[in-house]
């Protein structure tokens, strides 16, 4: 006869067991700050338990880059950018995801150059792609006609783009559709460093150039949000393979970081970081690296 | 059997689990004249109540970082590393103040160390926000 205490502790632990189980799985309440809505939405716990050992890479914004090249009075030039238009061609979530993240960096980038009137096709185009992808119910109505106004507003685009962009993107998390998730930030990533890396091809800009060289250690990053998907299809298997053969030729880039002790201004909550880095990357490099990025960008494109 | 379940409903309902819940009080802390990136960090502390976020940093921005979470009785602890594990930011040293600014003049790879100091492992979310700038040559 088994040991009833034995028999106790362990009928504790199973109801334990499916205690835990069912509160992983309890939907989390969230008041949408815009409509006032409560919503529940299921936790991926199993995209936190990948991230158990609490290690996540950023990738900044595609914004960035954007502003950076307009810093430099680079001409604007509509050729380097996707046709809005072809939207209607991606008939997978894995092409209209990438797509997602590249026409929002064509977006921000139009905007930044005051090409207002192109940005319309645009927003056409991200809305149908946001009803596709499932991604209506991350946003309210209000949000997203609070967007299309601001096509024509200065400045404030880029703020509401990015707070939608950030919405789509934690939905997803809390649906369970990180992988879509990785992919709008991955076609975010191809696409302003492909525009980086035509504009300095056609400049030669030595600040331009240096921005291109440092994308190194952000590729590394990519690399590592996508590696999780490597074998669910081959779509992704050559998606992060084309990523990696980047990667290589930027490890003929070299990269030097000196150390400064940063300068603290407490009353501006402000710390100056005053090492510096510099980039040292060839033509050859750089020849190599556009040329790859162009293809890469150019087949999720298409 | 049934009495067990129901005891065992009590014990959960009586202690408040936010180990779930992803924080959202970051965006207040923004402020308006930054511009987040498309994602949320969030992340579950580990078993050394650490979550750490690697990030680059462009040279010529000026940044904001903000970091919450709904951990009720320990301060979080905010360390910026580089590369070399050189020290940026402490947190503590500004009364664990949950954001800040960095001002970049050339791009720094860096890693942003979120931990708690506890006994035991705080099973918990933190939520960290980077937002860089709208660049003044704009304005």
């Amino acid at each position: 006869m088994k040991d009833p205490c034995h028999l106790f502790l362990s009928s504790i632990g199973i109801v334990f067991l499916l205690l835990a189980s069912g509160a992983c799985n309890r939907g989390d309440r969230h008041t949408d700050r815009s409509t006032g809505e409560i919503t529940e939405k299921e936790m991926d716990t199993t995209g936190l338990l990948l991230k158990y050992n609490a290690n996540l890479f950023s990738i900044p914004s595609p914004y960035q880059a954007a502003y950076f090249i307009k810093k430099h009075d680079v001409s604007f030039s509509q050729d380097y950018l996707h046709d809005p238009g072809h939207h209607a061609r991606y008939n997978t979530s894995f092409k209209q995801a990438l797509n997602m993240g590249v026409y929002a960096t064509d977006m921000g980038y139009l905007h930044i150059f005051n090409k207002d009137k192109e940005l319309h096709g645009y927003f056409k185009a991200l809305k149908k792609m946001t009803g596709e992808l499932g991604l209506d119910d991350a946003i309210s109505g209000n949000e997203m006609e609070t967007m299309r106004r601001s096509l024509t507003g200065r400045d404030s685009l880029i703020f509401h783009l990015s707070h939608i962009y950030r919405k789509f993107n934690a939905y997803l998390k809390e649906s369970g559709r990180r992988k879509t998730g990785a992919l709008i930030i991955a076609g975010g990533w191809i696409e302003s460093n492909y525009l980086l890396s035509q504009i300095v091809l056609q400049t030669q800009e030595r600040s331009l150039l240096n921005r291109l060289g440092e994308q190194k250690y952000v590729l590394d990053h990519l690399i590592d949000l996508l590696s999780s998907y490597y074998y669910d299809s081959e779509r992704y298997t050559q998606l992060v393979d084309a990523l990696v053969d980047i990667a290589y030729e930027y490890d003929g880039v070299i990269y030097n970081y000196y150390y400064k002790e940063p300068l603290v201004k407490e009353d501006e909550k402000l710390t100056i970081i005053r090492s510096s880095s510099n980039v040292v990357i060839s033509q050859y490099h750089l020849r190599t690296i556009s040329n790859k990025l162009r293809n890469l960008r150019n087949k999720i494109v298409s | 059997m049934t009495i067990l379940v129901f005891l065992c409903f009590s014990g959960v309902s009586v202690a408040q689990d936010h180990s779930g819940e992803v924080p959202d009080q970051c965006d207040t802390l923004m402020g308006g004249d930054y511009i987040s990136d498309d994602q949320d960090y969030v992340a579950r502390l580990n078993k050394n109540n650490t979550a750490r976020f690697h990030t680059v940093f462009y040279g010529d921005n000026r940044y904001c970082i903000a970091v919450c979470s709904n951990i009720e009785d320990h301060p979080l602890i905010i360390k910026i590393f580089d590369t070399e594990r050189n020290l940026l930011f402490d947190n503590t040293k500004h009364d664990h103040t949950p954001y800040w600014h960095l001002a970049f003049s050339s791009t720094v790879a860096c890693v942003i160390e979120v931990k708690v100091k506890a006994e035991k492992h705080v099973d918990q979310l933190v939520k960290l926000l980077i937002g860089f700038e709208k660049p003044s040559y704009l304005q």
